[in-house]
């Protein structure tokens, strides 16, 4: 009888130890990769929206052109010339286009010249600069608004076909 | 009973011993296909932080650490930047935006060059040579182009940057009308912004006029 029980006993070690040897090690490493495939696609998102941006760069600073780079986390922005900046601006977003600016480039398609103080730039759909201050007719274009003194000189110095690269 | 529990353990263990792979292989086909897209995804990611290296470090050998100016003619401001750094700015005075007209029909337009210029020399106590628009501007006849009335001296202040085709920066007698269009195309500036940009700028010097 107490031989029969320690063979009972014995055997049922024996059957939970290869099985749970390979559940249990496959368990942790199964666990893992779910979420290094999410991290990693996340990562590879980013690094492609980075070179995105140094293409763009290498691009701008071998053409003969000026250009605009906005960065909406911080509300600055360069006007810039090949590898030079010319000028530091700043600007603000409205509230309800927030999430509506994705990174990239606009290209600018026209101005509008008059009334004074209501001026613009316009990248086609993708976004328009105003003077700060001003009302706008501007409700489904993503605007940024700039001082008098930055727009003005952006105003002047851009020709169309300028370009402006949006980061986030 | 007694004999009967024993080879039957004994049957099941051996079973269960040999089913256990073949219950995992089925997961581990799974995982297997994850294991291989997480490993084309970390390739994928070498091969994009690979590359965005060799991108930023073109970038950085295409910058350089020279100082430069900037003539915002819009607004009448001057900037010597360095880098991201700006050293100094200043009001300036650019081309007033005037037209003037000779009978003969010789005609002048007094405004400021735009585009990438080049300090092409510098001077202490240049010596402003009227040139013709300044005596029809004054209704005055214009005289010989070796005329001694031409020369006219402690005009243009105690400096200048000859940026070529005639386009100077320089001093100015009105210090008033700095920050507004005035010049007849060179760049005014104050007395003490120009003593800082002519010990600071050299002869090569890119200068961004838009």
């Amino acid at each position: 009888m107490m031989i029969n029980h320690t063979v009972i006993l014995l055997s049922f070690l024996f059957m939970l130890t290869p099985a749970s040897a390979a559940f249990g090690s496959e368990d942790e490493g199964r666990g893992d990769l779910p979420a290094q495939q999410k991290a990693l696609a996340e990562r590879i998102e980013m690094l492609k929206h980075e070179q995105d941006f140094l293409l763009f760069q290498k691009t701008a600073f071998a053409a003969d052109s000026k250009y605009l780079i906005l960065s909406l986390g911080d509300g600055r922005g360069q006007f810039r010339y090949k590898n030079k900046i010319l000028k530091d601006v700043r600007f603000k977003m409205r509230q309800r286009d927030a999430g509506r600016l994705k990174q990239g480039v606009v290209i600018l398609s026209g101005k509008i010249e008059s009334p004074p103080g209501r001026q613009a730039l316009i990248f086609g759909k993708g976004l328009v600069l105003l003077i700060a201050g001003g009302r706008t007719a501007f409700t489904d274009v993503p605007v940024l608004f700039l001082g008098k003194r930055d727009f003005n000189s952006l105003f002047y110095a851009l020709e169309n076909g300028a370009q402006a690269y949006i980061l986030p | 009973m007694k004999t009967i529990t024993l080879p039957l353990m004994l049957i099941l263990h051996l079973a269960l011993w040999l089913a256990s792979p073949s219950l995992l292989r089925a997961q581990d086909g799974g995982d297997e296909e994850l294991r291989v897209a997480v490993q084309a995804l970390k390739e994928e990611a070498a091969r994009l932080e690979e590359e965005n290296e060799g991108l930023r470090n073109m970038l950085r050998e295409m910058q350089d650490n020279d100082v430069y100016l900037v003539v915002d003619t819009g607004n009448n401001r001057l900037a010597m930047r360095q880098g991201k750094d700006v050293l100094l700015t200043a009001r300036v005075g650019t081309g007033s935006r005037q037209f003037v007209k000779e009978e003969t029909g010789r005609n002048w337009l007094f405004e400021s060059p735009t585009g990438s210029l080049t300090v092409l020399g510098k001077e202490r106590n240049p010596v402003w040579i009227r040139p013709d628009w300044s005596y029809v501007e004054e209704n005055m006849p214009v005289p010989a182009e070796n005329d001694p009335d031409r020369i006219v001296r402690g005009v243009l202040g105690k400096y200048a940057l000859i940026l070529g085709q005639g386009y100077k920066i320089h001093g100015t007698k009105y210090k008033e009308l700095l920050g507004t269009h005035f010049t007849h195309g060179c760049i005014s500036v104050g007395d003490d912004d120009l003593e800082i940009l002519y010990k600071s700028v050299t002869i090569g010097t890119k200068v961004y006029i838009y």
